[in-house]
């Protein structure tokens, strides 16, 4: 069975781009158009690592993050942060055993999938 | 030897820790913030594949041995205390530090006090503020403190926070950080000789 990896963003363009990466190394690749979207379908998708933008209008990547924690399914799925953002806030450094990485906008095909293939 | 990751620690371990050679002068304790054991058992298995020395998970009572790196296991404090000639790990459940567990900071601080001027403290990528006051108890001990800069990290937060402390020795893009830590082995290693 094929690994399963949720991206989550709210350009259409973006999703499409990491997906044909992904799915090029043999990855399922599930898309979200946003916080509420991921939310709502991660128990379904049941993901085994979370490729979530931060800076979305319904609501930033973080919160999504407080939501899926407080769900209890957090423990189980990686999560990568991709921003334009450079640092991430103080507050929300209680978060930081659960994202094992932050990768910045813009980002290259190889860069990113060195980083996904460490952590699958 | 005390280094501490968080986000993006993965990654760079992979990069920093097979540069290391296998030497009987020094192990490494490492301490990174990370919820899943699975993952983190996961990382120390590739790495001793990948590595000149043993790469373990640390259990409680277990002695550190020269030649090896340790990974702090997930959801426990680690701390290295002396009995006589040797130096062995002691796990706990004290609360969360920093709001983790295992905390940097617990660990550098025990490092500092066993290893004093002999303790090397390294920070890498990472978020929040932990592991700044084990790099500075490290250096008031008298050893070394290194950090990962901030282009070659993913985030910069950890190294900065320490930086903040005025207690950091240098600050060294990624791949240069193995062969800086392994002059400071060396450099360590000919003053004890020479005190003895």
């Amino acid at each position: 069975m094929t690994k399963k990896i949720m991206v989550v963003d709210d350009e259409k363009d973006i999703v499409d781009i990491v997906a044909s990466f992904l799915e090029g190394e043999g990855y399922t690749v599930h898309s979200a158009l946003g916080g509420r979207e991921c939310i709502e379908s991660i128990k379904e998708v049941n993901p085994e690592l979370l490729l979530m933008d931060v800076m979305m209008p319904d609501m930033n990547g973080w919160e999504v993050l407080r939501d899926l924690k407080n769900m209890g399914v957090l423990e189980y799925i990686k999560v990568i942060m991709l921003t334009v953002v450079k640092e991430p806030k103080q507050e929300y450094a209680d978060l930081s055993p659960y994202v094992l990485d932050y990768i910045t906008k813009p980002f290259n095909k190889k860069d990113l999938l060195k980083r996904v293939t460490r952590l699958m | 030897m005390a280094i501490g990751t968080s986000t993006g620690g993965i990654a760079a371990l992979h990069d920093i820790l097979p540069e290391f050679p296998k030497t009987n002068t020094y192990a490494i304790l490492i301490a990174m913030h990370i919820i899943s054991p699975d993952v983190v058992n996961t990382t120390a298995k590739r790495l001793n594949e990948l590595c000149s020395l043993k790469v373990k998970m640390a259990e409680h009572g277990m002695q550190v041995e020269p030649g090896t790196a340790y990974f702090m296991p997930c959801d426990y404090h680690a701390q290295t205390k002396e009995y006589g000639e040797v130096v062995l790990i002691n796990l706990n459940k004290e609360p969360k530090v920093n709001f983790v567990r295992p905390s940097v900071d617990v660990l550098m601080n025990s490092v500092a006090e066993v290893f004093k001027e002999n303790s090397i403290g390294i920070l890498l990528t990472g978020m929040g503020m932990d592991g700044a006051q084990g790099m500075k108890a490290i250096k008031d001990a008298g050893g070394s403190t290194m950090v990962q800069d901030r282009d070659t990290s993913s985030v910069s937060q950890m190294a900065e926070a320490a930086i903040d402390l005025s207690c950091v020795d240098t600050v060294l893009p990624l791949e240069f950080i193995p062969k800086k830590t392994m002059k400071w082995v060396e450099e360590k290693t000919s003053n004890r000789a020479a005190q003895i």
